[in-house]
C-alpha cells in the first residue's frame, strides 16, 4: 500500500510538470502582455491557432521542429494583428481578443478540413513529436530524477522562459523600456521613447511565447491538433497572471497550482471519484484568490479620496 | 540674453471635439531668460506648450528653435533639438525607481544589460551639480510630490536640455519647496539654461521672470518685460477684467445657518491628513468662499461634506443634523447639491446626451414619468426649459455632451445642480476654464441663489472669483482653516494671498480667526 | 455631431464592417474552394431556398436573441461579464433538473423550469457583478473563469444524476413531452420560443430606454463616478442589471431545451454566449435591433452549413465574417478622419458666428 501511494506521488508530480508546460506558456505570455500594457484576452485563440500551425507546419514542412518554428511565427503573425486592430485601429482589446478567439475556433477547423478532410482532428496526418529529454545527472537521482527528467524539451524551456523573462524585464534596456511604456504610455512618450515600439516588443515576445504553448499541445503533449485542443489554457494564463501578482515567479507559482489541482483531477478520476469537480476546483480557487486579492488592494488604496490631482480638459 | 532661441508664429489647434485651444499665438523667448507664460485655467498655455514639445498636433503655424524648424517634430526630435519639460502631471513610471525613471531612454548598459551602478552614480552627480538631491533607489510612488518635481528636473537635464518648460510647478508645492524650486531655477538661468516657466501666480512671475507672455480664451493678449509693468497690468490682461467680470451685489441678508462643520477631519490613503480638525458654520443668504493655493484642502473639503470622500472624521451639520456617512442620495434628499471641480469626471458623461445629463439626481422623480415610465415627451420639456433657462448653446436636448464647448458643459452641470432647488449649494472650481460669457452667467445665478436665501459653499482657486462672490472668505492651508474673514469686502487681495501661504500677521489673526 | 449623424454614421461603420467581412469570406473561397461559384450561390440564397430552411433560420435565430440581449444588458453598465456563455450552459442544466426531476402538472413544470433556468443564469452573471462591486475584482477574469466552473458544474449533475442510463452518450432523460414547445409551422421546427425571444426583446426595450432602473444603468456605463455623485446607488443598480443580464441568457437556454431538444445532450459549452457578443455589438447595444442582428447571424450560420453540405467550403469560414466585424465595428479608428473633418468645420462655423 506504502509502495502504491508513492509510484502514485511520482506519476502525479511528473503529470504535475507535464500538464504546467502549455499553462506556463500561456501565463508568461499574458505576464509580457500586461506588462506591455496590452489585454491578454485574446492569447487563447492566438495559441489555438499555433497549435493547429504546429501539427500542420510539421507535416508540411517535414519534421517537429520546422513546426515548431512555423508555430511559434503564427504565434507572432497573429499577436501583431491584434496589435494592429487595438493600437492602429482603436478597436477595443477585449471585443478584439474575442474575436479573435472566436477566429480561432473556426478557422483552425476550416483549415484541416483542408488538410485532412476531417474537422476533429489531424491524426491521419504524421506531424511527430518534439524528444524527451533525459537530464544527465539529474535523471539518476531517486525519485526526484523520475519527477524530473524524461519531459519534453518544451517543458524545460518552458521553466528557462521564467528566469529568462525576470532578467529580461528587470534587467535589460528593453525590459525596462517595455515596463514604463505599459504602466504609463505618456511618460515613456515624455522621454522620446516610441510606445509603438515597446508595444509591438511585448506582442513579439508574447505571441512567440503562446506560439510555443500552442505547438507543444500538438507537437509535445500529443502528436496532433484536435479541436479546440487549448481548452481554455489561455484564459488560465490569464488568470495566474492575475494571481500572481505580474511578477514572473509568482505567475509560476499560480501557475503551479492550476497545474496541480488539473493533474490531481487525472489522479482522482483513476479512484473513481468525479473528475467533473475536481476539473472546476481549480477555476473556483482562481475566483476566490483573485476577489481576496483585489479586495485587499482596494481597501488600502480606498482609505482616503483620490486626491489625485485631476485632469483638466478644455 | 537678447538672441531669439524659440519662436512660436500663429499657432492654431482645434481639438476633436471642437474646441479651438489656440488661435493665432505667438511667442518669442530670448535665450537665458525666465520667460512667463501666463493665463487662467483653459487659456491655452499648456495646449501651446504640448504643441511645441511634440505630444499635440497643430493644425496651422510655424516653430522655430535656436535657428531651426521644427515641422511638426515628434517629442524624441524635440528632445534632442535641446528642449525639455516638466509636465504638471508627472510623467513618471511609480512602479519603478527613481534612477531608472530618469535614466529611461538613455539607460547606460553594459552588454543587453542596464550598468545600475553607473546609472545610480550619474544620477546622484547630477544631483549634486544642481543642488536637486534625490534618493537614487527610492521607488517613485514612495516619494513626496516636491521630490517628484525634482525626479523630472533631472530627467529633463540628463537629456541635456537648454531649454526647460515648467508647466505650473508650484500648483502643487508647499511654499517652502516653490522657494527651493525659485533658488534652483535661478542657478539654471546662471548656467545659461532658458526657462519657460508656466503660472498663473502673478506673484511669482514678478518675483522670478524676466518677460511674460499673455493668454485669454486661446489667444495671445500680449508680451512684456516683468521689469516694465505691475501685477495689476498682468492681471487686467489675464482675466480681462474691464470687459466683465466686476458684479454688482445686493447687500447681505442672512438667515439661519444650514451647514456647518466641527472638527471636520480627513486622512488620505498616504495616511496625510488633509482636512485637519476644520470648523465654518454657513448661513441662509451667505456666500462663504473657500480660498486656499491649490492642494491644501479645499477639495477634500468639499468632497468631504458631500459624501464623496469617504472616512471624514466630524460633524457636518445640516439643519441639525450630521450628514457624515450619509449616502449621497440621502444627503441630496436632504437640500444640497454639488458643482464638481473636474466636470469630466464627476460632472457630466460626455457619451450621454444632453438630456441624459440634466436628470441623472432626478431620475427617479414622478414629474418625468408616466404610469412609472419614463416619459420622453416630459423629459425632453425639462431638459428643454433647462436649455433655454441656463442658456446652453447646443443643437437640441439629444446632442452627446462631449461634444458641447466646455463653458456649455459646465452650464449643463450648473443647471442640473441649480435646478434640484438646493438650500446649501457646493461649487467646487465651479467656473473653471470657461468662457468669460458662461463665467458671468455662471456668477449671476449663484448670486441670484444667495439672494433667494440659499447658502453657497465656493471653492475657488480664482482669487478673483472669490473676491468677488463671496460674502466671507475661509482660507485653507495645508488642511487647516488658517483665516477666517465675516466680511469680503474688508480683505484685501494682499492680506488674502499671505494668509494663504501661511503667514500669520498679528492683526489678522486678531479679527480674522475664530 | 448630433443624434442624426451619429446614427447615419454609426450605420455607415455597420454596412462597411458587414461588406468587408463577407468580401473578404468571399476572396477566400474563391482562393480555396473548386467551385467557389456554386459555393457563394448557397451560402447567400440557401437559406430562402426552401421553407425548411428558412425555418432554420428562425429557429437558429431563437438562443442568438436571448444572448444578443444578455450582452446588451451586461455591457450597457460598462461591464466586460462574459459569464453569459457558462450562463446559458447551466441554465440548461437547471432546466432539465426541473423538468425530469419535479413531477408537476403540464403547463406549471414549464414556468416552473424556465424559472430554474433564467434563475441559474442570472446568479451565474451575478457573481463576476457582485465580485466587481463589492471587491473590485476584474469581471472578465472572473467571469472566464467561472465559465469553466460553471461547465464542469453541469457536466457533474448530468453525468451524476441527470445522466439516462440507457442512452450511450451522456445525455439527460427525455423531458415530459407536455412541456415541448409546440411546433407552430409544419415542416420546420420553428416554435413559441421565437415569440418568447421577442417578448423579451421589448421588454429588455422598455427596461432600458423608458424606466429610470434602464437609465441608470445607462449613465453608470457612460460614468460611473458621475452616477455616483449624483446620488444613484452604483453598486446596487450594476448588480441588479447583470442579475437581469445573467436571466436573459438563462431564460434562452431553458428555451432552447424545450424548443429544440427532447433531452439535454450538449457536451461542452455551446457557444451562444460569444455570438451574443457579436450580436450585440452589430445591434450598437440597443436591444430593439438585437432581433435584426441576430436574424443577421443566424442566416449566415444556416447558409454556411447549406454550402458545407453542397459544395467543398466547411462552414467555420462564419467566424471569419464574426471576427472582422466585431474588430471593424469596434474600431475607433476607422472613419475617424471623417468624423474630424466634420467637427472641424463646426467648429469654425461656430467661431465665424460667435465673431
Amino acid at each position: 500500500m506504502a509502495s502504491g501511494i508513492s509510484i502514485d506521488f511520482v506519476s502525479f508530480a511528473f503529470a504535475t510538470i507535464r500538464v504546467m508546460t502549455p499553462l506556463l506558456f500561456a501565463s508568461m505570455a499574458c505576464l509580457v502582455y500586461t506588462k506591455g500594457g496590452i489585454d491578454s484576452i485574446a492569447t487563447e485563440g492566438i495559441m489555438l491557432m499555433c497549435a493547429m500551425a504546429g501539427a500542420a507546419g510539421a507535416w508540411l514542412l517535414g519534421g517537429p521542429f520546422q513546426g515548431l518554428l512555423f508555430g511559434m511565427a503564427t504565434g507572432v503573425a497573429l499577436s501583431f494583428l491584434f496589435g494592429y486592430a487595438t493600437l492602429s485601429l482603436k478597436a477595443n482589446p477585449v471585443l478584439a481578443g474575442i474575436a479573435l478567439n472566436i477566429l480561432a475556433g473556426g478557422l483552425t477547423i476550416f483549415v484541416i478540413y483542408y488538410l485532412t478532410g476531417e474537422k476533429g482532428s489531424t491524426q491521419s496526418l504524421s506531424s511527430g513529436t518534439l524528444p524527451n529529454v533525459r537530464v544527465p545527472l539529474l535523471a539518476d537521482v531517486p525519485v526526484l530524477g523520475r519527477i524530473l527528467s524524461g519531459h519534453n524539451v518544451l517543458t524545460y524551456v518552458s521553466l528557462l522562459t521564467v528566469a529568462a523573462l525576470h532578467f529580461f524585464l528587470y534587467k535589460t534596456r528593453s525590459g525596462l523600456r517595455l515596463r514604463a511604456a505599459g504602466e504609463n504610455p505618456q511618460a515613456a512618450e515624455s522621454v522620446g521613447l516610441s510606445v509603438t515600439r515597446c508595444k509591438y516588443l511585448a506582442l513579439f515576445i508574447a505571441g512567440a511565447l503562446a506560439g510555443l504553448g500552442g505547438a507543444f499541445m500538438s507537437l509535445g503533449y500529443v502528436s496532433f491538433f484536435s479541436k479546440n485542443m487549448t481548452a481554455g489554457r489561455g484564459f488560465i494564463g490569464m488568470a495566474a497572471e492575475s494571481m500572481g501578482h505580474g511578477v514572473p515567479g509568482g505567475v509560476l507559482l499560480a501557475t503551479l497550482l492550476f497545474s496541480v489541482s488539473d493533474a490531481l483531477s487525472v489522479q482522482l478520476q483513476m479512484m473513481s471519484l468525479p473528475p467533473e469537480l475536481m476539473q472546476l476546483m481549480p477555476y473556483l480557487v482562481t475566483i476566490v484568490a483573485i476577489a481576496v486579492y483585489s479586495r485587499h488592494r482596494a481597501r488600502r488604496r480606498a482609505a482616503g479620496p483620490a486626491a489625485d490631482p485631476k485632469e483638466v480638459k478644455p | 540674453m537678447g538672441r531669439e532661441i524659440l519662436n512660436m508664429s500663429r499657432i492654431t489647434k482645434i481639438y476633436p471635439n471642437g474646441v479651438m485651444a489656440n488661435k493665432d499665438v505667438s511667442l518669442s523667448v530670448e535665450e537665458g531668460e525666465i520667460h512667463a507664460l501666463m493665463g487662467e485655467n483653459g487659456a491655452g498655455k499648456s495646449t501651446l506648450m504640448k504643441i511645441l514639445f511634440g505630444i499635440e498636433a497643430y493644425d496651422e503655424g510655424r516653430i522655430t528653435f535656436d535657428g531651426r524648424d521644427l515641422v511638426h517634430a515628434a517629442s524624441a526630435a524635440v528632445i534632442k533639438s535641446g528642449i525639455g519639460m516638466v509636465h504638471q502631471h508627472f510623467m513618471l513610471v511609480d512602479s519603478l525607481r527613481v534612477y531608472e525613471n530618469i535614466i529611461l531612454g538613455l539607460e547606460p548598459v553594459k552588454g543587453p544589460v542596464i550598468n545600475a551602478a553607473r546609472a545610480i552614480a550619474e544620477t546622484r552627480a547630477l544631483g549634486e551639480r544642481y543642488n536637486l538631491k534625490v534618493d537614487p533607489l527610492a521607488r517613485v510612488e514612495d516619494i513626496s510630490v516636491g521630490l517628484k518635481q525634482k525626479v523630472e528636473l533631472l530627467k529633463v537635464l540628463l537629456r541635456g536640455a537648454r531649454l526647460l518648460i515648467l508647466d505650473e510647478p508650484t500648483a502643487v508645492l508647499t511654499p517652502q519647496e516653490t522657494e527651493e524650486l525659485f533658488g534652483q531655477l535661478l542657478l539654471l538661468k546662471k548656467n545659461n539654461h532658458t526657462i519657460i516657466f508656466i503660472s498663473h501666480k502673478i506673484r511669482e512671475v514678478m518675483k522670478i521672470c524676466d518677460r511674460v507672455t499673455v493668454l485669454r480664451a486661446g489667444r495671445n493678449v500680449g508680451a512684456l518685460k516683468v521689469a516694465q509693468t505691475c501685477p495689476e497690468e498682468i492681471s487686467r490682461l489675464m482675466v480681462g477684467r474691464d470687459v466683465v467680470l466686476k458684479l454688482d451685489k445686493r447687500p447681505r441678508r442672512e438667515g439661519p445657518p444650514l451647514l456647518e462643520a466641527r472638527g471636520l477631519s480627513l486622512t488620505n490613503r498616504f495616511g496625510k491628513a488633509t482636512l485637519k480638525k476644520v470648523d465654518f458654520q454657513l448661513r441662509s443668504g451667505q456666500i462663504l468662499g473657500v480660498a486656499g493655493v491649490e492642494g491644501n484642502g479645499q477639495n477634500e473639503l468639499a468632497e468631504a461634506i458631500f459624501g464623496l470622500a469617504r472616512g471624514a472624521e466630524g460633524q457636518v451639520l445640516v439643519k441639525g443634523r450630521d450628514i457624515l456617512g450619509l449616502s449621497i442620495r440621502r444627503i441630496r434628499d436632504l437640500g444640497l447639491s454639488y458643482i464638481p471641480e473636474d466636470r469630466l469626471t464627476l460632472g457630466l458623461a460626455a457619451a450621454g446626451s444632453v438630456w441624459q445629463n440634466l436628470i441623472p439626481d432626478r431620475a427617479d422623480s414622478p414629474a418625468l414619468k408616466t404610469w412609472g415610465f419614463l416619459s420622453l415627451r416630459k423629459i425632453a420639456r425639462h431638459a428643454g426649459e433647462l436649455i433655454e433657462a441656463f442658456n446652453i448653446l447646443c443643437r437640441g436636448p439629444d446632442q452627446e455632451a462631449g461634444l458641447l464647448s466646455g463653458g456649455n458643459m459646465q452650464k449643463v452641470v450648473v443647471a442640473r445642480e441649480l435646478s434640484a432647488d438646493p438650500d446649501v449649494l457646493i461649487a467646487n472650481q465651479p467656473t473653471r476654464g470657461i468662457d468669460v460669457g458662461a463665467n458671468e452667467f455662471i456668477w449671476k445665478k449663484i448670486v441670484e441663489m444667495r439672494d433667494a436665501g440659499k447658502a453657497i459653499l465656493l471653492v475657488s482657486a480664482d482669487l478673483n472669483e472669490i473676491l468677488e462672490l463671496s460674502d466671507s472668505i475661509l482660507v485653507m492651508c495645508e488642511g487647516e482653516a488658517a483665516a477666517y474673514f465675516e466680511d469680503a469686502a474688508a480683505v484685501t487681495e494682499e492680506e488674502l494671498g499671505l494668509r494663504m501661504l501661511g503667514y500669520k500677521s498679528k492683526e489678522a489673526a486678531a479679527h480674522g480667526q475664530k | 455631431m448630433d443624434k442624426n449623424s451619429r446614427i447615419r454614421f454609426e450605420m455607415l461603420k455597420t454596412a462597411l464592417a458587414v461588406t468587408l467581412a463577407l468580401g473578404l469570406v468571399f476572396v477566400i473561397i474563391l482562393l480555396v474552394s473548386r467551385e467557389p461559384q456554386a459555393a457563394i450561390r448557397s451560402f447567400l440564397g440557401g437559406p430562402l431556398s426552401s421553407l425548411r430552411r428558412f425555418g432554420n433560420v428562425i429557429e437558429a435565430m431563437t438562443p442568438l436573441m436571448f444572448t444578443g440581449l444578455s450582452v446588451t444588458m451586461l455591457y450597457r453598465a460598462g461591464l466586460f461579464n462574459l459569464s453569459m456563455e457558462g450562463g446559458f450552459f447551466i441554465a440548461c442544466v437547471a432546466a432539465t433538473a426541473s423538468a425530469v426531476t419535479l413531477n408537476l402538472p403540464a403547463g406549471l413544470n414549464l414556468l416552473v423550469a424556465l424559472a430554474a433556468g433564467a434563475l441559474a443564469g442570472g446568479v451565474s452573471s451575478l457573481i463576476p457583478g457582485a465580485l466587481k462591486v463589492k471587491c473590485h475584482a476584474n469581471e472578465l477574469v472572473t467571469s472566464l473563469m467561472l465559465n469553466y466552473v460553471l461547465l464542469y458544474l453541469g457536466l457533474y449533475v448530468i453525468v451524476n444524476i441527470l445522466h439516462d442510463p440507457a442512452m450511450s452518450s451522456n445525455y439527460s432523460y427525455a423531458f415530459p413531452s407536455n412541456m415541448l414547445f409546440p411546433r407552430l409551422i409544419p415542416g420546420t421546427r420553428i416554435n413559441a420560443g421565437v415569440f418568447v425571444a421577442l417578448g423579451c426583446a421589448a421588454l429588455v426595450y422598455v427596461l432600458l430606454d423608458r424606466t429610470s432602473f434602464g437609465y441608470k444603468v445607462t449613465m453608470i456605463g457612460h460614468n460611473s463616478r458621475l452616477a455616483e455623485a449624483a446620488g444613484i446607488n452604483v453598486g446596487r443598480t450594476i448588480i441588479l442589471s447583470q442579475l437581469i443580464g445573467g436571466m436573459l441568457a438563462g431564460l434562452g437556454g431553458a428555451v432552447e431545451m424545450f424548443g429544440m431538444y427532447k433531452r439535454f445532450q450538449y457536451q461542452g459549452l455551446p457557444g451562444y454566449g460569444w455570438d451574443g457578443v457579436l450580436i450585440a455589438i452589430v445591434a450598437q447595444f440597443k436591444p430593439q435591433f438585437v432581433p435584426l442582428s441576430a436574424f443577421f447571424l443566424a442566416y449566415l450560420r444556416i447558409g454556411a452549413d447549406i454550402m458545407a453540405r453542397e459544395t467543398d467550403v466547411p462552414s467555420e469560414i462564419v467566424a471569419v465574417i464574426q471576427a472582422v466585424v466585431i474588430v471593424l465595428i469596434s474600431a475607433e479608428a476607422i472613419l475617424k478622419g471623417y468624423q474630424r473633418r466634420l467637427v472641424v468645420r463646426q467648429a469654425r462655423k461656430e467661431e465665424a458666428l460667435n465673431g
